[in-house]
């Protein structure tokens, strides 16, 4: 299934960075997508069969709050979303999904 | 032999698999708040700049912003700057710059395995503070996953203590982004009114008046990294190139009749005007600059540089330098607005600057010259033009 995740914040400059792990892989890795940055405007797209999934981010080059959705294509469903706060700390922001 | 084709194909198609994929970034463009800066020295030197930035849609990691700006600017100070007299018009510069920003690169691997033992930590705390409590939902045999899962949402207080206390040994610049570069240009016109001579000789003089074309052109670059979890060294490099005319520093001062008060005879008025002796002329310099400081790179709630300054004149002896201390305090948090791709700052910008300029005996007087700046804008950070 085609996957899309976004980033919806205040800032310009800040961004989300990380990867997305089978949920049984997340301490242990390799991750299935590499590389998932998303900020305002600009979204990650990739693939991925039939499982339960988390996507491992930081936030970076930004402050503030931010909201990560993880939505199904072409028919753009979201999956699931939550709101992210730089206040909390920066690193191992977890969000977890799943694709059926 | 067809057959080890095969098996090998197979094997590479499994190999290719087993690598994670990459996601592909698709960027969609879009405006930004409109970004204003009213600026006044003590020198009487006052401009307001209004820019319209947008955002480009480049898919990249990096990102790219243009922006349109119209600058109005006046030397008689910022009360002058929206109320100029009825045959005057102010100095005004349009442009275009554009603005490049690149993100931090972390070690991923590294930065989240030590922020993930960090949520473990903080979730063992909570369980720990749950011993002497009937009802908790901490639980002693959570899984790692479990322990990571609950980070950010709900820790106990003395948890989320522990996490980021943990975190903040992590290195990186949390708010700042790596780098900027930034280009501009712009072109404008200043209308200048003057006597022409010839002077001292007993002639009369002419009253004349030019529409001059200025143009600056600047680039700048600025960097920073990390000093620790809440402060981040910065350092700013701009140079630029300057096409302005100024006004001859000698003026002449002659006043008309326009008639009595009443009947008394010596009442008469007399409408006096002061108008530069000469043409303006043309003072096209280039700049170099550069500033280092640090900020507080968790809120970007502030950032404070020094730097010197050194100003050389291209055809003539229009040389200076000077030492300057910018302080950026950024009053609004990032407030998001719809419809607009990110948000203002309200930032005060108070630089103190003092130069040294060659005067016509060759000497290099100092001049001391505070400038405060209300910048409502989107970075603590410079732009080429912004000069």
């Amino acid at each position: 299934m085609k996957l899309k995740i976004t980033a919806t914040t205040a800032s310009l400059t800040l961004q989300i960075n990380g990867e997305v792990y089978l949920e049984s892989k997340l301490l242990t890795g390799p991750p299935e997508v590499n590389d998932v940055i998303s900020s305002n405007g600009k979204d990650a797209l990739f693939s991925l069969d039939p499982g339960k999934y988390v996507y491992d981010f930081a936030i970076q080059s930004g402050q503030g709050t931010v909201k990560v959705a993880v939505t199904a294509l072409p028919a753009n469903v979201v999956l699931t979303s939550d709101t992210f706060d730089t206040k909390d700390g920066y690193f191992a922001n977890d969000l977890a999904f799943e694709v059926k | 032999m067809q057959a080890s084709i095969i098996v090998a194909a197979v094997a590479v198609s499994a190999v290719a698999h087993a690598d994670p994929q990459e996601a592909q970034i698709v960027s969609r463009g879009g405006f930004l708040l409109p970004a204003l800066q009213l600026s006044a020295s003590t020198d009487d030197q006052a401009k307001f700049t209004a820019s319209l930035p947008y955002k480009l849609p480049i898919d990249s990691t990096l990102q790219f912003v243009t922006s349109a700006r119209l600058q109005i600017s006046s030397a008689k100070g910022v009360s002058t700057l929206f109320s100029s007299g009825g045959d005057e018009t102010l100095p005004w510069e349009a442009g275009l710059t554009l603005l490049v920003i690149e993100p931090e690169e972390v070690d991923r691997a590294q930065v989240e395995s030590r922020a993930g033992t960090a949520a473990i930590h903080a979730y063992d705390v909570c369980v720990k503070e749950c011993k002497s409590s009937d009802k908790c939902d901490f639980k002693t045999d959570a899984s790692e996953i479990q322990k990571r899962e609950v980070l950010h949402k709900n820790l106990c207080p003395n948890g989320e203590e522990q996490y980021l206390r943990e975190e903040a040994a992590i290195a990186g610049l949390r708010s700042l982004p790596q780098s900027r570069v930034s280009l501009g240009a712009s072109v404008g016109r200043q209308q200048f009114k003057f006597l022409t001579g010839p002077f001292g000789a007993g002639d009369p003089l002419t009253q004349s008046s030019s529409i001059e074309t200025s143009v600056h052109a600047g680039a700048l670059y600025a960097r920073a990294w990390p000093l620790t979890h809440t402060h981040a060294g910065v350092i700013e490099v701009r140079g630029i190139y300057t096409r302005a005319f100024h006004a001859a520093s000698a003026t002449g001062h002659w006043c008309q009749p326009e008639g009595m008060v009443g009947s008394d005879p010596n009442s008469g008025v007399q409408q006096c005007k002061d108008l530069a002796l000469g043409a303006p002329s043309d003072v096209s310099t280039f700049t170099l600059a550069a500033d280092i400081g640090i900020a507080d790179s968790f809120k970007q709630t502030w950032r404070a540089s020094v730097g010197m300054f050194g100003t050389t004149g291209i055809a003539t002896t229009a040389d200076s330098f000077g030492i300057e201390t910018p302080v950026y305090l950024n009053f609004t948090p990032n407030s998001a607005v719809a419809d607009y791709l990110g948000s203002y700052k309200g930032i005060l910008r108070i630089t103190p600057r003092l130069s040294w300029s060659r005067d016509a005996s060759n000497h290099f007087p100092t001049t001391a010259v505070l400038t405060i700046e209300a910048l409502s804008q989107n970075s603590i950070f410079s732009e080429a033009l912004d000069y």
